[in-house]
């Protein structure tokens, strides 16, 4: 798919840089529309994906940047597939905003793994894994994705039906392209650089699920979804909700006195009746704070007294001060309101 | 009074004597800014004044010569006309004319005294020339002799000052009416046009030369307000049955008084030292309510308002003591000025002060306060009508300066009150023409008067208890070239009548009358209403006679029909077809025309079946607590009438609650997640109760996030063919969220699972605002809304209309539903300077001046929703508002999230409808429209006639782009048109028992979409239900090309720039994907710049 000399004529004509900031520019043609009938140029900035904790797909991932917002991982595969790029095969697209959709279930998967290993062997000193701060978003996402292996629920059970039948991207987003193995990617890239140079013409297809009315069709029947497939969805997650809860109250029982590794118990309240719920311990601390001020309410000691007239006088002063003030910023910003003519 | 020295006395500063420091802070500012100043015009002036002086001293004296021949004289010699009164000099008259040198040159008024606001573009020195009391004899008095040697004495004045100018053409003259009396005409003296438009136009001065008579040359009993002075020829002798003629009494007697006046003012601002400004605050309220001594704008202005106070320092109390106190402060004696006009009728029974006792005239309503001293009522130029009009503003201010929250000052100096498209509720104006040929009058100045007065009458009576003020505005008079003699009426132009309603009874369609026996009273009742009256046995057996009025024939309001019944029967049907009603034509942009509540009522009547029915479901696993509304089409506030038909209007919102239950779980997703079980059971469980009624179905939203509200039940009801949506409030919520936002200070408790990151954070913050503002605050500013439209008729047109404005110039996703609200309520319960409106117009008309007014850089909006006194909001709840405002500005000074800040008696927090939205050029854009419109209303609004439609539609050139959508998708009335494009998905909607028909709006979500996918970068307008058009703006902080980073926002494309390579917003590439997401529903991209 070379493009006309033309096309190529223009691009140079135009003198667009082929490199910004360290990144490829790869210019994508965008088809002209019965709406808006105007050959237009998109770009996507491309360069190797440098994280800072590289891992092993590092070397086989490209970090791209301003995608097309109707860009989706099978239409971007099928883009590094044409062979005007290098014919590379992508094995994944990591996008930065990738919604937290489905989060909530993973997490309770987890919990639910981890205490079901903790209910059966003893507790071992290390806590949860902690999130590492500073890391870029795109490395988070991928491992949560791995870490949504082997639950005992089904894959999607427990989550509430997806709205939309196809995303759409934030404008200028970025993600992570994992290619099959590394020469691949440095195929597309080279393939990249050149086209930029060349000013060849790359169509771009936002090919997918239906754009335009359609979508928002989609949208009003999948959010409306039949009641059955609601219910079941419901119910298996708050079956899995009961069951942590229930496994965090036996840990906590039998937990209850026993010192840990170091010797240190842990004091917690509601040995026996379990661990206390948030409401309850919450009506505590309300009940606790209305005693200590019926204990010592207002005018109990005279100092009180003095203190509170003391305090009223300096706020006449205060006032009138801030009022001052207040006027005088009108007056200063000279935006005082003059009397309407 | 100067600042005290010592705070210890802050508690007497700022009591009675200036109301707060605020107040008289500004007060001051205010003071210091209208106080005399001598500046560059002042000495120009003062300079011709010397020189005029001169030049009247050295006009020579002219011999007695007839009428015929002073006047041919004049014109001959001079080309200047005699401006002789109406009715003129007979032909036959047996004195003569003639001029000799003034016993007295003076400078009077408010510029003599130093009381002059500088206000206004114009300065106005009055000067008088005393005319020697030669010239005049003791009958001079009698039927307009006095007026006509007057009249010839400034014709005189003039020619000399023409000639002696001759040379140098230094000055122009005009005749003027002095304060547009005819009986007493003026020069007026200004410099020639050269430096009057030339380069200092700004130093703009006039003279007043006013010619006035020794106080001493006619007796003072003959002009008594109870003499006739005015005789027919034929009766020259019979004194005893004529008319009274107070007017012309008064205006002879006015000009005997200038000196005496001047030496009371002059006596009372030294004597009174808060004298000087109490005048000068006078006259700046006197000026924005539209009131000066001219009689045709009510005759009440400086003079009056100063000459009433120093009267009042003098007398007008109990037993003859001082009304007013000298010791009072400026706003002291402002005040209990106003708490005069407003308390005492001076219709009813006239003041005196002094010794000399006057009882007012029976059958006329004209005011007197009668000043003993100078034998002169100085309310004299004053109408029944501008008096009412007067009492009504001055209780309108003494109202609002009782109350004690908001600080009134800028409603009561700083406000403009008088244009009466804001003033009153219905403007009518009559041609002067129709109106003296139906009153078989005479065309002159003071037949319009009588016309008028038999118009106030014939109205007050016909309206009763309807309205509470008739208002009469009669043409202004203008200056004339000193070649013409009088011009008297411009036919042309139209008297204007402004009625005030009372909202109670404005529209009460059957009057009662006296009872059949009361003879005399039915007798008077039947003559005033002629057939229109019936005799009638009520339900009480009581027999009355009746006036019955209905809105069924007729499209025009009842007020309307009266106003026209009562002019036909008591004028003529000329005059009647010739009325025309001014401003209401905006009444009829509101969609559906109904401009009544009753149209909500099918609405509100199904959410409280639906309330017994949710209440009454007995397998509910937690009791029912309350099911409120949070939703404009439950508050008679939505701008389409809810479930009318076909128009897809979108589903009223609802809130459920239970009791409290501690079976709740402790987590946010699990908590969503029962509501979701909850909603489906209530839904099987209505729809089990009454199938025929219900139908439900559940719905899911907010995806992007776990935490927040997931899912809603969508129930329609056949009742009003209308739709549902409920969602449940679990208070458990706020309390886990706000432990999310605590655990930073304190460890997580235990089971809260694992660490809160920052991110975890900040969703729960918006989960925590998203809840406050779906659960709490939209329900309690709901029932707010609800109240206010019980309480004011007009609420419900005016917010309505003010929604249908903010659609049309396409602001629909920036102002939320409740904000706009809240600017209409505010123009109810915070009327001030005015009094509650009643009609539509005005409501919307006072809104829109408002929006054009307010300042949201620089002040909150906080609208008090109650009605009692004892519920209204206290300062220190006002004071609170003002320091969460004041804290917002200094967390974000540079308005990025919060641009108007928005409070309420319902809502507190300001920022609740306001946190992102409008963004800050979008406010800007609001203000600049309302600008437009406010200007449009007042300089078409009363003279052209205004077309609503102007108000109503904004350019399209003002946008970067804009987005044409495809009307078929769009249009409101969609869902046949949906159906049959697309068989399978009417398809699948039947098989749900539901059709996408008013739950779903395409054309929104598209809009939805484009603002999450591109943010900040572009500002997206969009005129809400049924538009298509999407306009839209670059955002410009954006246009500027910089260093590529990883989240731009946007769509981008590399520039180079100098070594480095930068980006820039790719706007083409931006259009052409919104083209792509559009797809079929986006006929056309268009690019306006």
């Amino acid at each position: 798919m070379v493009a006309p000399k033309k096309a190529r004529q223009d691009a140079l004509a135009s003198k667009l840089p082929i490199q910004v900031s360290g990144y490829t520019v790869l210019p994508l043609t965008l088809p002209p529309l019965s709406s808006f009938p105007k050959k237009t140029t998109h770009y996507l900035y491309l360069r190797p994906h440098a994280p800072k904790v590289p891992d092993e797909e590092t070397p086989k991932s490209l970090f791209l940047v301003n995608f097309p917002i109707d860009a989706t991982e099978d239409n971007l595969r099928k883009l590094f597939s044409r062979e005007v790029l290098g014919g590379s095969r992508v094995k994944s697209v990591i996008f930065e905003d990738l919604r937290d959709a489905g989060n909530a279930r993973k997490k309770l998967m987890n919990e639910l793994r981890e205490l079901e290993e903790e209910s059966l062997g003893p507790k071992k000193g290390q806590g949860k894994k902690r999130k590492r701060r500073g890391q870029p978003e795109e490395e988070d996402s991928a491992r949560q994705q791995d870490g949504s292996e082997g639950l005992n629920l089904g894959d999607t059970e427990g989550e509430l039906p997806t709205v939309w039948d196809r995303e759409i991207l934030r404008s200028g987003s970025s993600a992570v392209v994992v290619f099959v193995d590394k020469i691949s990617a440095d195929a597309a890239l080279k393939a990249a650089r050149r086209i930029a140079k060349k000013g060849e013409e790359v169509i771009w297809r936002g090919e997918g699920e239906a754009l335009g009315l359609r979508r928002y069709q989609n949208h009003h029947e999948l959010s409306h979804p039949p009641k059955h497939t609601l219910q079941s969805s419901v119910n298996s997650y708050l079956a899995a909700f009961s069951r942590v809860e229930s496994l965090r109250t036996q840990i906590a029982k039998r937990n209850f006195g026993v010192p840990d590794e170091d010797g240190f118990v842990t004091v917690s309240k509601g040995g026996r009746s379990g661990v206390a719920s948030m409401a309850r311990a919450e009506k505590t601390k309300e009940r606790h704070e209305e005693r200590t001020e019926k204990r010592v309410g207002d005018g109990f000691y005279r100092f009180q007294l003095r203190e509170e007239r003391k305090k009223r006088e300096g706020e006449l002063v205060r006032k009138f001060e801030e009022d001052r003030e207040r006027v005088e910023k009108m007056r200063k910003s000279g935006k005082r309101r003059k009397v309407e003519m | 009074m100067k600042k005290p020295k010592t705070y210890g006395s802050g508690d007497i500063y700022t009591g009675e004597m200036f109301k707060s420091n605020v107040f008289k802070l500004q007060m001051d500012e205010l003071l210091e800014d209208c106080a005399f100043k001598h500046g560059k015009r002042e000495k120009e002036a003062e300079g011709v004044l010397h020189t005029l002086k001169s030049i009247i001293e050295k006009i020579p004296d002219r011999e007695p010569l007839s009428i015929g021949d002073a006047e041919r004289n004049l014109a001959k010699f001079s080309k200047i006309a005699v401006p002789f009164p109406n009715p003129g000099p007979p032909s036959d008259a047996q004195y003569k004319l003639q001029y000799s040198r003034p016993s007295n040159i003076n400078v009077v008024g408010s510029y003599a005294l130093k009381v002059a606001s500088r206000l206004g573009s114009e300065l106005v020195i009055d000067l008088v020339v005393k005319m020697p009391a030669s010239l005049f004899q003791e009958k001079d008095y009698m039927n307009h002799r006095y007026f006509n040697k007057r009249a010839y004495y400034l014709a005189c004045l003039a020619a000399g000052i023409k000639n002696s100018s001759l040379k140098d053409g230094k000055f122009i003259l005009h005749y003027d009416l002095l304060n547009g009396n005819y009986l007493q005409p003026t020069v007026i003296v200004q410099s020639s046009s050269e430096s009057q438009n030339g380069h200092n136009a700004k130093a703009r001065w006039k003279i007043q030369i006013i010619p006035v008579v020794e106080d001493s040359v006619f007796a003072t009993n003959k002009t008594m307000p109870d003499k006739n002075c005015i005789r027919p020829k034929a009766t020259a002798n019979e004194v005893t049955s004529l008319p009274p003629t107070p007017f012309y009494n008064a205006s002879l007697r006015s000009d005997s008084c200038f000196s005496g006046y001047l030496r009371l003012l002059h006596d009372a601002s030294k004597s009174c030292d808060s004298f000087k400004d109490a005048c000068i605050l006078g006259s700046v309220w006197l000026r924005q309510r539209g009131f000066s001594s001219e009689i045709q704008s009510g005759g009440f202005g400086n003079f009056e308002w100063a000459a009433t106070m120093a009267l009042l320092l003098t007398g007008g109390g109990p037993k003859g003591k001082p009304r007013l106190s000298s010791g009072y402060s400026s706003y002291q004696l402002f005040k209990a000025q106003l708490q005069f006009l407003e308390e005492v009728t001076l219709t009813k029974k006239a003041v005196n002060i002094g010794q000399e006792i006057i009882s007012a005239p029976k059958d006329n309503q004209d005011p007197v306060l009668f000043d003993g001293e100078r034998m002169m009522n100085i309310l004299f130029k004053m109408s029944p009508w501008s008096y009412e009009l007067l009492k009504q503003e001055a209780e309108a201010t003494v109202a609002s300066l009782g109350e004690s929250a908001f600080d009134q000052f800028e409603s009561t100096f700083i406000t403009r009150a008088d244009h009466p498209l804001l003033r009153q509720d219905c403007l009518i104006q009559l041609p002067v023409q129709t109106l003296l040929s139906s009153s078989r009058l005479d065309r002159d100045e003071e037949s319009i008067m009588l016309a008028c007065r038999k118009l106030f009458r014939v109205l007050k009576r016909g309206l009763s208890d309807r309205v509470s003020c008739v208002a009469v505005f009669v043409p202004q008079t203008k200056p004339w070239d000193v070649k013409k003699k009088m011009t008297g009426l411009d036919l042309s132009e139209n008297v204007t009548i402004g009625l005030t309603y009372r909202p109670e009874n404005s529209s009460r369609t059957v009057d009662h009358g006296p009872t059949a026996e009361e003879k005399k009273e039915a007798a008077a009742f039947r003559q005033f209403w002629g057939e229109k009256a019936e005799l009638r046995r009520f339900k009480d057996g009581s027999i009355l006679e009746s006036l019955v009025w209905s809105t069924k024939e007729s499209n025009k309001s009842i007020v309307e029909q009266i106003v026209r019944y009562v002019i036909a029967r008591h004028f003529n049907d000329d005059l009647s077809e010739a009325m025309v009603v001014v401003g209401d034509q905006v009444s009829s942009m509101i969609p559906s025309g109904a401009s009544t509540s009753g149209a909500f009522q099918p609405m509100m009547g199904a959410f409280t079946e639906l309330e017994q029915d949710i209440r009454s479901l007995e397998d509910l696993p937690l009791t029912v607590r309350e099911l409120v509304a949070a939703s404009p089409s439950l508050s008679y506030s939505s701008l389409d009438i809810p479930g009318s038909s076909r128009s897809g209007t979108p589903p009223a919102d609802v809130v459920l609650q239970f009791e409290g239950s501690s079976r709740w779980p402790d987590d946010l997703a699990a908590i969503q997640r029962t509501k979701i079980a909850f909603l489906l059971r209530v839904g099987d469980l209505l729809e089990e109760m009454n199938a025929s009624r219900y139908s439900c179905q559940l719905g899911l939203e907010n995806s992007h996030s776990e935490i927040l509200n997931q899912a809603f039940l969508d129930i329609r009801s056949s009742s009003a063919s209308a739709t549902f949506r409920l969602r449940i409030h679990c208070d458990r919520e706020q309390s886990l969220l706000s432990s999310v936002l605590d655990t930073k200070a304190a460890k997580p408790l235990p089971g809260t699972g694992p660490q809160i990151t920052q991110s975890d954070r900040d969703a729960a913050a918006a989960a925590l605002r998203a809840y406050k503002r779906d659960f709490l605050s939209r329900p309690a500013h709901t029932a707010a809304c609800r109240a206010i439209a019980t309480r004011f008729p007009a609420y419900t047109p005016t917010v309505r209309l003010l929604k249908k404005w903010f659609s049309s110039h396409l602001l629909a996703p920036h102002f939320p539903d409740e904000l706009i609200e809240l600017f209409a309520t505010l123009t109810f319960t915070r009327p001030e300077p005015w009094t509650t409106p009643s009609s539509p117009s005005t409501g919307f008309f006072r809104t829109i001046a408002f929006l054009a007014r307010w300042d949201w850089r620089q002040e909150p909006l906080v609208v008090d929703f109650a009605g009692e006194e004892d519920s209204k909001m206290t300062s220190a709840e006002v004071k609170e508002t003002m320091m969460k405002y004041e804290a917002w500005r200094r967390i974000d000074p540079s308005m990025n999230r919060v641009a108007m800040f928005a409070a309420s008696s319902a809502v507190s927090d300001g920022a609740m409808w306001t946190d992102g939205r409008p963004a800050r050029v979008v406010a800007g854009r609001m203000t600049a429209l309302a600008r437009a419109a406010a200007a449009a209303i007042k300089e078409k609004g009363v003279e052209v006639g205004l077309h609503p439609e102007m108000l109503f539609s904004s350019a399209l050139q003002d946008y970067d782009f804009v987005l044409r959508l495809d009307p078929s998708v769009t249009r409101k009335e969609k869902g046949d048109k949906l159906k049959a494009k697309f068989k399978n998905l009417e398809l699948a909607a039947e098989g749900a028992g539901f059709s996408m028909k008013g739950s779903v709006d395409p054309a929104q979500s598209f809009l939805e979409g484009l603002q999450y996918t591109y943010g900040d970068a572009v500002v997206l307008f969009y005129g809400g239900r049924g538009s298509s058009v999407i306009a839209g703006l670059w955002n410009p902080a954006h246009l500027e090309s910089r260093k590529l980073k990883v989240r731009m926002g946007y769509s981008s494309l590399p520039v180079a720039k100098g070594e480095e390579a930068e980006v820039k917003m790719n706007r083409d590439a931006i259009l052409a994907e919104m083209a792509r997401l559009g797809g079929d529903m986006v006929k056309k991209v268009e690019l306006m710049k």
